[in-house]
């Protein structure tokens, strides 16, 4: 026997051992004597139906999502592998988080105030000599000039506002931690002047003056507060 | 307009849900009385048979009511069977407690003038309902093995092995009687 014909044979006999199955059973009335359909039943499947409800486009609206996601990751990786591509992603990349996240590995900047009094340069290059002093309660200020007349501003000021808004010039700086505060060197090569600013909400200091980096830089470690 | 076509299919759908319900709630709860005390439990079990309906509720047939209620008996039957299952009533396996719940395999006085589908009957009510379940819904109700599976709880593979063995033991039963062809 083929099994075309042995599968037509095989509805065929289920369908009577399907009816002889019925006959052995009891009725519907019967049954529904012993098991009624109540509204109980009928509430019962009406919240079956409601749970089960689905939009047929929101049965499948994960898996697209997976396909798509799969889909655009796969022709990310691909662009990937072209080394300009992967050049001007990672530009962007270090774009975005200098501009958001700010990762400070020093020490973490102090928020108290500066005592102007007991503030001392400690530090000031060779040939470079006081020319004027203009320091009192509220703000240490002098001006020093060497054989040149090359000018050094040293200002200890009791205002953030200073700190925040003190010009720069964007190109050229180079933030970093003074003293334990937050600061930033600017230097120009080309006149050979910068200035050095730190400070926080409280007070802020500034050095500029027409001297090297280096210079500049151990002045500014140099400016302490006698205890 | 799809949305109104998939909301009036949904409609469809539960109307055809509340016909099968309402025409074999009773039945399910007498199949599952045969295996499950608890009238409690038999109420889940024809629950449980009509969540696992609705999965394939596009595919059911419902203008035939025999295959209809053979349909809800067998998926009835396997849900009760799993609910013991998962309580553990007892550490049989499935062939035994079809064995012993299932044990009316006598011949019925049905005129088959066709002597091969009279044999194949008595096969049929002769075969372990482990394997007569999945044929029944493949032949007499038309179900794809996908469908199946999900009604039965079981992986397509089991299904389709299932399949391939019910119809191996059918067809030697009735070369056995000497009526192949």
């Amino acid at each position: 026997m083929d099994d075309k014909r042995f599968e037509e044979l095989l509805g065929k006999a289920f369908e009577i051992e399907q009816y002889n199955e019925i006959s052995k059973e009891p009725t519907a009335d019967e049954l529904s004597k012993a098991a009624p359909f109540t509204e109980k039943q009928l509430r019962q499947v009406q919240s079956i139906c409601k749970r089960n409800r689905r939009l047929p486009w929101l049965k499948y609206s994960g898996r697209v999502a997976s396909i798509v996601l799969c889909v655009c990751l796969a022709g990310f990786c691909g662009m990937m592998l072209n080394p300009k591509i992967r050049a001007t992603v990672s530009e962007n990349i270090v774009k975005l988080v200098d501009e958001y996240i700010n990762i400070d590995f020093s020490e973490s900047t102090k928020e108290e105030n500066i005592d102007i009094a007991k503030t001392v340069i400690g530090y000031i290059p060779e040939g470079f000599e006081l020319r004027e002093d203009l320091s009192d309660d509220e703000k240490l200020s002098c001006i020093y000039v060497d054989g040149n007349e090359n000018y050094l501003f040293i200002d200890v000021v009791q205002s953030g506002e200073v700190f925040i808004s003190y010009e720069r010039d964007e190109h050229n700086v180079t933030y970093m931690n003074i003293n334990g505060y937050d600061g930033y060197l600017s230097y120009d090569e080309m006149t050979a002047q910068g200035s050095v600013c730190w400070g926080n909400s409280n007070f802020t200091v500034v050095i500029s003056g027409f001297t090297s980096r280096d210079e500049l830089i151990k002045i500014a470690v140099n400016i302490k507060t006698i205890k | 307009m799809l949305l109104f076509e998939a909301i009036l299919s949904e409609e469809t759908k539960t109307e055809k849900a509340i016909h099968i319900y309402k025409s074999y709630y009773s039945y399910m709860i007498y199949i599952a009385g045969r295996y499950l005390r608890d009238p409690s439990e038999c109420e889940d079990a024809a629950q449980e048979c009509m969540l696992k309906l609705l999965m394939i509720i596009d595919s059911i047939d419902t203008s035939d009511e025999a295959r209809l209620k053979g349909l809800c008996g067998v998926v009835t039957r396997n849900t009760a069977l799993n609910i013991c299952k998962r309580k553990e009533r007892g550490n049989v396996s499935l062939e035994e407690v079809f064995n012993v719940t299932d044990g009316n395999c006598e011949p019925e006085s049905v005129v088959i003038a066709n002597e091969g589908l009279k044999a194949l009957v008595l096969a049929i009510e002769r075969l372990s309902p482990v394997y007569r379940d999945v044929l029944k819904l493949k032949y007499l109700n038309q179900l794809k093995e996908r469908e199946i599976a999900k009604l039965l709880d079981l992986p397509q593979k089991t299904v389709n092995q299932r399949i391939f063995r019910g119809k191996m033991i059918l067809r030697k039963a009735i070369e056995e009687e000497g009526l192949n062809g």
